[in-house]
Order: structure tokens, then sequence, then C-alpha cells
């Protein structure tokens, strides 16, 4: 594994990979969300006490899923910066942010519009609601801090040390309904009895769960080849400008 | 359309509209961003990214 982690430490080689392996991940990506949706609005029956807004539950639960996921890979590649030197572990820190943002937004925005019709109300300060709030806030920082400091290896080791202090937060998130008395109903895919709902349920949540998984591996590639080629433009600029001196 | 479904029918709209405008924003930045850094590489005759 670790071999791997090295062979693929070249930013240059990781470039090739990554133009080989695009196509195949945006084909997967479309590939899988479109059977999830056909399987979440033709195969999944209506719930027999949520009705129809069921339907919601098949964008939320993944979001919030790749919302833990991004935030759990952002450490690991903290990790790789702060001890291993990996060259491409706060390239993908950087990726990561905006992709675990926009899920985080909305596993937050859908979870208000399936509260209302279902609880009540739109919001309430539980500790899963408040937990992903949270992460939710800390993904404007992270992205905040790299916009505040220009030189990247300084502006990863920042969002590095951050991050980790943040990853407290995951397991909030994930086990604030077991820990305190929330609104917001226990876990019912990930649980270490196995899941609770029925599987003409699970499957179609389950394959939207892994279309989520391809568009945030699609993402994170793209924006890291993005990066790098970013950081070869400053590096030639400031190769320019420096014969211009 | 049940009759279920039409009485929650705006909160599952908004929902899949909600994300679908997310996901664009987020995938549709993605690639602008891609695509013009490709270019100023090319531009830079620097193909190699």
């Amino acid at each position: 594994m670790t071999d791997v982690l090295y062979t693929y430490a070249n930013p240059q080689r990781f470039t090739r990979l990554a133009d080989r392996l695009l196509p195949w991940l945006w084909g997967a990506t479309i590939t899988a969300l479109i059977i999830g949706q056909f399987g979440a609005w033709f195969v999944a029956p209506a719930d027999y006490q949520q009705g129809e807004t069921i339907r919601i539950k098949y964008i939320h639960v993944p979001a919030a899923w790749m919302s833990l996921l991004a935030w759990t890979m952002m450490s690991l590649s903290a990790i790789g910066t702060l001890v291993f030197r990996h060259p491409l572990a706060d390239v993908a820190q950087k990726a990561a942010a905006p992709i675990g943002a926009a899920f985080a937004a909305i596993c937050l925005l859908t979870g208000s519009f399936w509260g209302k019709p279902m609880w009540g109300t739109w919001w309430v300060w539980d500790a899963r609601l408040t937990s992903m709030l949270v992460l939710f806030l800390m993904y404007l920082g992270v992205m905040a801090l790299w916009r505040a400091i220009d030189e990247p290896t300084q502006a990863g080791k920042a969002v590095a040390i951050v991050t980790l202090v943040g990853a407290i937060n995951i397991p909030i998130v994930k086990f604030s309904v077991d820990w305190w008395n929330t609104l917001h109903q226990p876990a019912s895919v990930l649980r270490l009895d196995g899941p609770t709902i029925h599987e003409s349920m699970l499957w179609p949540l389950l394959i939207m769960g892994l279309a989520a998984g391809l568009l945030l591996a699609t993402l994170m590639v793209m924006r890291m080849r993005t990066e790098l080629m970013e950081r070869r433009l400053r590096r030639l600029a400031l190769a320019q400008a420096g014969r211009g001196a | 359309v049940s009759a279920e479904f039409a009485s929650h029918a705006g909160y599952i709209v908004a929902s899949y509209v909600a994300a679908i405008a997310i996901l664009g924003l987020l995938v549709g930045q993605t690639i602008l961003r891609y695509r013009s850094a490709k270019a100023r590489l090319g531009d830079a005759g620097d193909e190699r990214g």
C-alpha cells in the first residue's frame, strides 16, 4: 500500500493516470446515477409512514455519507501532508473541500425539505442537525483558509492542522443519534447489526450511495488535476518574472 | 399522480432542484477551471500539465 502511495507521489505519473481514468469515472458516475434514480422512483415503494417523501432520502442520505467521507479523506491527506510530506496530499485536501461542502449543503437543504412535512419544522437544534451544520461551516472555513494564504505548501500545512482538529466532529455527526436524544432518527443502513430498511428501498439507496461516491472520486481527480496545472502555471509565471528581473 | 404525492410534491421537487443546482454549480465550476488551466498551459507552451 505504501509502495502504491509513493509510486503515485510523482505528480506527472498521477496526471497521466488521471487523464486515462477520467472518461471512465464520468461514465460510471452517470450510469450509477441513472440506475440509482430509476430504482429510487420506479422500484422503491412509498414508505408506510413517510409516504412519497421517502424519495428525498435517496439524495439526502448519500449526500450525508459523502460529506463525512470527504472530511475523512481530507484528514488522511492531512496526515500525508504533515507526516509523510506526500506531494499530492495537500492537493487532495484542497480538491476535497468544495466537494464536501456541496454535499453537506445538499444534506442540510434536503433534510430541511423532508423535515417540514414529516416533523412539522424546517430545523431543530438537535445534535445531528447541529453537528452537520458545524461540518458545513468547517468546510467553508477550510476553503477560506486556502484562499487566505498565497503559498500552497504553507496553506496546505495550516489547513492540515485545522482539518485534523476538525476531524473530531466526524464521529460526533455519525454517533450523535446514539449518544444523545435527537429528533433525527437513528442510523438504518450503516449499523453493526445490519440495515433495518427493506431491501426494495435499500438497493436503490446503496446504488445512489455508489453514484455519489463515484461523483466524489471523479470531481476529486479532476480538481486535483486542475490544481497541479495551476501550480505549474504559477511556477512558470514565477520563472518568467525571475528572468525578467 | 396520487393525492399523497401531490400534497408533498413541492418538498420533493424543491429537494431535487436544490441538489441539482448545487451539483450543477460544482460540476460546472470544476469543468470550467480544468479547461481554463489546460488552455493556459497550452498557451504557455507546456502541454504536460
